[in-house]
C-alpha cells in the first residue's frame, strides 16, 4: 500500500480532515498541539498517516520531536509516496513557513508534495479572497482549496493524490526556498496573494478584548471553571436519577421473574446492587467531556493558558500546563501524553507527576456516592447553587490545591538547564458544532463503562462470593469475607472505618470505581430485599461517621489507584524508578492526610 | 547611554519595528520566534496585555501570538512615531 503523510503548521485541520478522509475518529480540537502522536489509517487503499502538527522542521518541543523524528526517518527509508502539506488559509505565512521547508527536504529526497489550502470557508464567510493560481504558479506545487469541515474540495484533493501516486515525477516539488528566505517568501506570498489579515484577525481581536479583559477575564475564567464543576453534578442529576430509576425497575422485573435461591440473590445483589451502582455515574462523565468539549472547540482553552501562565509559574509549572490539568479532570492517561507540548523539559516532568492528583472521572463515582452520604441535598441563592455542587467544587480544588504545592516543592528540588520560555500562538475563536461533540461525550461516556466495566465486574463477582457464602444474604457479618477483612482493621481503624471499607479501598486499588461496587454489593448482601433506597441511603443507615467519611474523600482525592496511570508515567517520564516513587508517595500522602481529616473532623464535632 | 526600547514595554494597540533578538534568548528559540514571525527590522503589534501581567498579545505577520515576560523583556524595538 502506498503511503501518504498529512503534515503542517499546529491547528491547521490535519486530523479533521483525516477523518473525514478515512472515517476514523482523532482528536480535533481548536488549540495547537492536539495531535501528540502518530496515527495511520487509509482510503481507497491509500495509507494515510495523520502527524502531530509541527512550526518548522527544527523541532522545539516533545510532540515536535516525535513527529519530526517519524517524520525524517519515513522518508528517508523510503516509505512514503508523497506528502500532503495542509496550509490553514486564515494563517498563511505560518503556514508556509512549514511547507517552504518541506518543499525544500521533500526535493532533496525526490518525495512528490501536493498543498491542501484548509478553512476556505473561513475565508470565504469573511469575504476575503486568495489567489490560489497564482500562489500555485510561483510554488511550483499543485495547491488544492478546500474545507474540511464543509467537506469541500475533498474529491478534488482525493484525486489529486491518486494522480501523485500514478505520478510522481509531475508532482515533485521545483521551487525551493532554504533558511532564512524561507520566512522571507512566505510573509511575501502572504502579502501578495493571501487574505486581509485585519479582515480575518478582527473577530479574534475584539474577543480577546472581552476575555482577556485584565479585570474581567479573571472573573470569567473563574465563573466558567465553577460552572463546569458545578454542571457536573447538578445538571448531571436528573440523568443520573433516570438511570438509578431504571435500574431499580430492570431489578423488581428480574427478581419478580427469577426463582427464589442464590442465582436471583447474584443478579440483585451484585450485578444491580454492584456493578449498578457504579453505571449511575456514566451521566456525570458525559457532561464533563461535553463542557470540555465546548472549551476545546470554542478557542477558549488557549486563553485559559494565558490568564494561568503566572498564577501557575509561581509553582514552577507554565500556562502551557494548564490543557493537560484542566483534561486531567477526564482521564490522566491523555492528559499526561497531552503534557508533551510543555516546551520545557522540567515543566512537563512536574506536570506530568502531578495529573494524577487532579479530580479525575474514575473518582467522581467515589466522590458522588460519599458527597450524597455527607452533605444535605440543599441550595442556596435561589437554587442557583446547590451544597453537593460546591462540595464536589471544593474537592477538585483540593486536589488542585495539592497538585500545585507538589509542583512547587518539585522545581525547588529539581535541577534544570536554562529554562524554555513561553510562546503560544492563539487560534482563532470558533463556534463549536454540537454533533460532534455529542459524539465525542458519548464515546467518552462508553470508554469510562467498557473500560471499567469488565474490573468492576471481576471484582464484585469476587467480593459477592466470599461476602455471600457460607450463610448467604443477611449474614455478611459471618462471612468468608469478613474474616478475611478483619486483618485489614487495623490499618483502617485509625481513620474510623471497619473492614467492609478496607476491602472496599484495597479493592479499589486496582481501579477507583470498584469502591463503589463493591460497597454496593455488600449492602446489597446485607440490605437482602430492601435496598431500594440507593446505595449512599444504606450507607447513612449504616452510620458512616461523618468524620471518616471526609477522611476517604481525602484519601481518595490523592491516593493513585490506577494502574494504567502508573505505566504511562513510566513510558512518559522515561524513567523506571518514577511510578514506584510516585505510588508510595501519594499513597503515604493520601493515608496521612486521611488520618489527619478524621482527628481533626471528630475534634470539632 | 539611552536604554533601548523593549517589546515587554510596547504599548497596547501601539506598533514597532523589531531591531533584534537578546542574546538572553537561546539560539534555539531565536529560530522558532523567527518563524512565527517575529523577524527583524519587520513591524510588530502590541495587541493585548493580559490579567495577571501575563503572557502579552502581539501581532506579527498573519498570527497572534502570545510571549511571556522573559521573551519580551529580551526583545529590543524601535517605537513608531504615530503609535
Ligand atoms: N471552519 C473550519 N474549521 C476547520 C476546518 N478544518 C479544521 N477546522 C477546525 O480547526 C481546528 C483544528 O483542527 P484539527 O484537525 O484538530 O487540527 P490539527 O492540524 O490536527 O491540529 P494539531 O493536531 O494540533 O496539529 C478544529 O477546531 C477544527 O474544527 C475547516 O475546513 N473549516
Ligand atoms: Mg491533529
Amino acid at each position: 500500500m502506498d503511503n501518504v503523510l498529512l503534515i503542517g503548521k499546529p491547528n491547521s485541520g490535519k486530523s479533521l480532515l483525516f477523518n473525514q478522509l478515512t472515517g476514523l475518529k482523532q482528536k480535533v480540537a481548536n488549540f495547537p498541539g492536539v495531535t501528540v502522536e502518530i496515527k495511520s489509517g487509509s482510503f481507497d487503499n491509500i495509507g494515510l498517516i495523520d502527524f502531530p502538527g509541527i512550526y518548522s522542521l527544527t523541532p522545539l518541543t516533545k510532540d515536535e520531536e516525535i513527529a519530526l523524528e517519524k517524520f525524517r526517518e519515513a522518508i528517508e527509508k523510503n516509505d512514503v509516496s508523497g506528502v500532503v502539506c495542509i496550509l490553514d488559509a486564515t494563517r498563511l505565512e505560518r503556514s508556509l513557513v512549514i511547507g517552504l521547508q518541506t518543499l525544500n527536504y521533500a526535493k532533496e529526497n525526490n518525495v512528490p508534495v501536493i498543498f491542501a489550502l484548509n478553512m476556505m470557508d473561513e475565508i470565504q464567510a469573511n469575504k476575503s479572497s486568495i489567489d490560489v493560481n497564482s500562489l500555485s504558479r510561483e510554488l511550483e506545487v499543485e495547491v488544492v482549496p478546500i474545507s474540511a469541515k464543509k467537506k469541500v474540495g475533498l474529491d478534488i484533493l482525493k484525486s489529486e493524490i491518486k494522480n501523485m501516486l500514478k505520478s510522481p515525477n509531475d508532482y515533485l516539488p521545483g521551487n525551493v526556498w532554504k533558511g532564512n528566505d524561507v520566512l522571507v517568501k512566505s510573509r511575501e506570498l502572504n502579502q501578495t496573494y493571501g487574505p486581509k489579515t485585519d479582515v480575518i484577525l478582527k473577530k479574534q481581536n475584539f474577543l480577546d478584548k472581552i476575555f482577556l479583559n485584565n479585570f474581567w477575564g479573571g472573573i470569567m475564567f473563574a465563573l466558567i471553571m465553577i460552572f463546569l464543576f458545578q454542571a457536573i453534578f447538578t445538571w448531571a442529576t436528573p440523568l443520573m436519577d433516570l438511570v438509578e430509576l431504571t435500574l431499580a425497575w430492570m431489578g423488581q422485573v428480574t427478581s419478580s421473574v427469577l426463582p427464589d435461591g442464590v442465582f436471583k440473590d447474584f443478579i440483585n445483589e451484585a450485578i444491580f446492587g454492584g456493578v449498578g451502582s457504579f453505571l449511575v455515574f456514566v451521566p456525570q462523565i458525559f457532561i464533563l467531556t461535553f463542557i470540555i468539549g465546548i472549551l476545546e472547540d470554542s478557542g477558549y482553552m488557549a486563553r485559559a493558558s494565558i490568564i494561568c501562565h503566572k498564577p501557575l509559574s509561581f509553582f514552577g509549572l507554565s500556562g502551557r500546563s494548564f490543557i493537560p490539568y484542566l483534561t486531567g479532570h477526564a482521564c490522566a492517561i491523555p492528559a499526561i501524553f497531552a503534557a508533551r507540548t510543555i516546551e520545557s523539559p522540567k515543566k512537563r516532568l512536574i506536570t506530568i507527576l502531578t495529573i494524577p492528583l487532579m479530580a479525575c472521572s474514575a473518582r467522581l463515582p467515589v466522590y458522588a456516592l460519599l458527597i450524597a452520604v455527607l452533605i444535605p441535598n440543599k441550595t442556596f441563592f435561589g437554587g442557583v447553587f446547590g451544597y453537593r455542587g460546591l462540595a464536589f467544587f471544593l474537592l477538585y480544588f483540593f486536589g488542585l490545591a495539592v497538585a500545585l504545592i507538589v509542583s512547587g516543592l518539585l522545581s525547588k528540588t529539581i535541577k534544570s538547564e536554562a529554562d524554555t520560555p513561553y510562546i503560544v500562538e492563539l487560534p482563532p475563536y470558533r463556534m463549536p458544532t454540537l454533533i460532534p461533540l455529542v459524539r465525542k461525550s458519548i464515546s467518552a461516556a462508553w470508554a469510562f463503562f467498557s473500560k471499567a466495566g469488565p474490573i468492576i465486574f471481576m471484582v464484585t463477582l469476587v467480593v459477592w462470593v466470599l461476602g455471600y457464602f457460607p450463610n448467604g444474604s443477611g449474614n455478611l457479618e459471618n462471612s468468608w469475607l469478613s474474616h478475611i477483612g478483619q486483618f485489614l482493621e487495623p490499618i483502617f481503624k485509625p481513620l474510623g472505618l471497619d473492614w467492609k471499607y478496607g476491602v472496599a479501598i484495597l479493592a479499589s486499588f486496582l481501579a477507583r470505581e470498584v469502591f463503589v461496587g463493591t460497597l454496593g454489593t455488600f449492602y446489597g448482601i446485607e440490605g437482602a430485599d430492601e435496598n431500594i433506597g440507593g446505595l449512599s441511603e444504606s450507607i447513612q443507615a449504616d452510620g458512616l461517621l461523618p468524620a471518616s467519611g471526609f477522611a476517604l474523600l481525602v484519601f481518595y482525592a490523592i491516593a493513585l489507584q490506577c494502574v494504567s496511570t502508573l505505566a504511562v508515567l513510566k513510558r512518559e517520564s522515561g524513567n523506571k524508578m518514577f511510578p514506584i516513587w510516585v505510588f508510595v508517595g501519594y499513597t503515604t500522602l493520601a493515608y496521612v492526610l486521611a488520618f489527619l481529616t478524621y482527628n481533626i473532623v471528630l475534634f470539632f464535632s | 547611554m539611552k536604554r533601548p526600547n523593549i517589546l515587554w514595554e510596547l504599548k497596547e494597540k501601539s506598533q514597532a519595528i523589531i531591531e533584534d533578538l537578546g542574546e538572553k534568548i537561546p539560539a534555539k528559540f531565536q529560530l522558532r520566534l523567527g518563524e512565527l514571525g517575529l523577524l527583524k527590522s519587520q513591524p510588530i503589534t502590541c495587541l493585548k496585555k493580559t490579567p495577571f501581567n501575563g503572557p502579552i498579545l502581539y501581532q506579527v505577520g498573519d498570527g497572534v501570538i502570545s510571549l511571556a515576560r522573559e521573551v519580551a523583556e529580551n526583545i529590543y524595538i524601535t517605537r513608531k512615531k504615530n503609535g
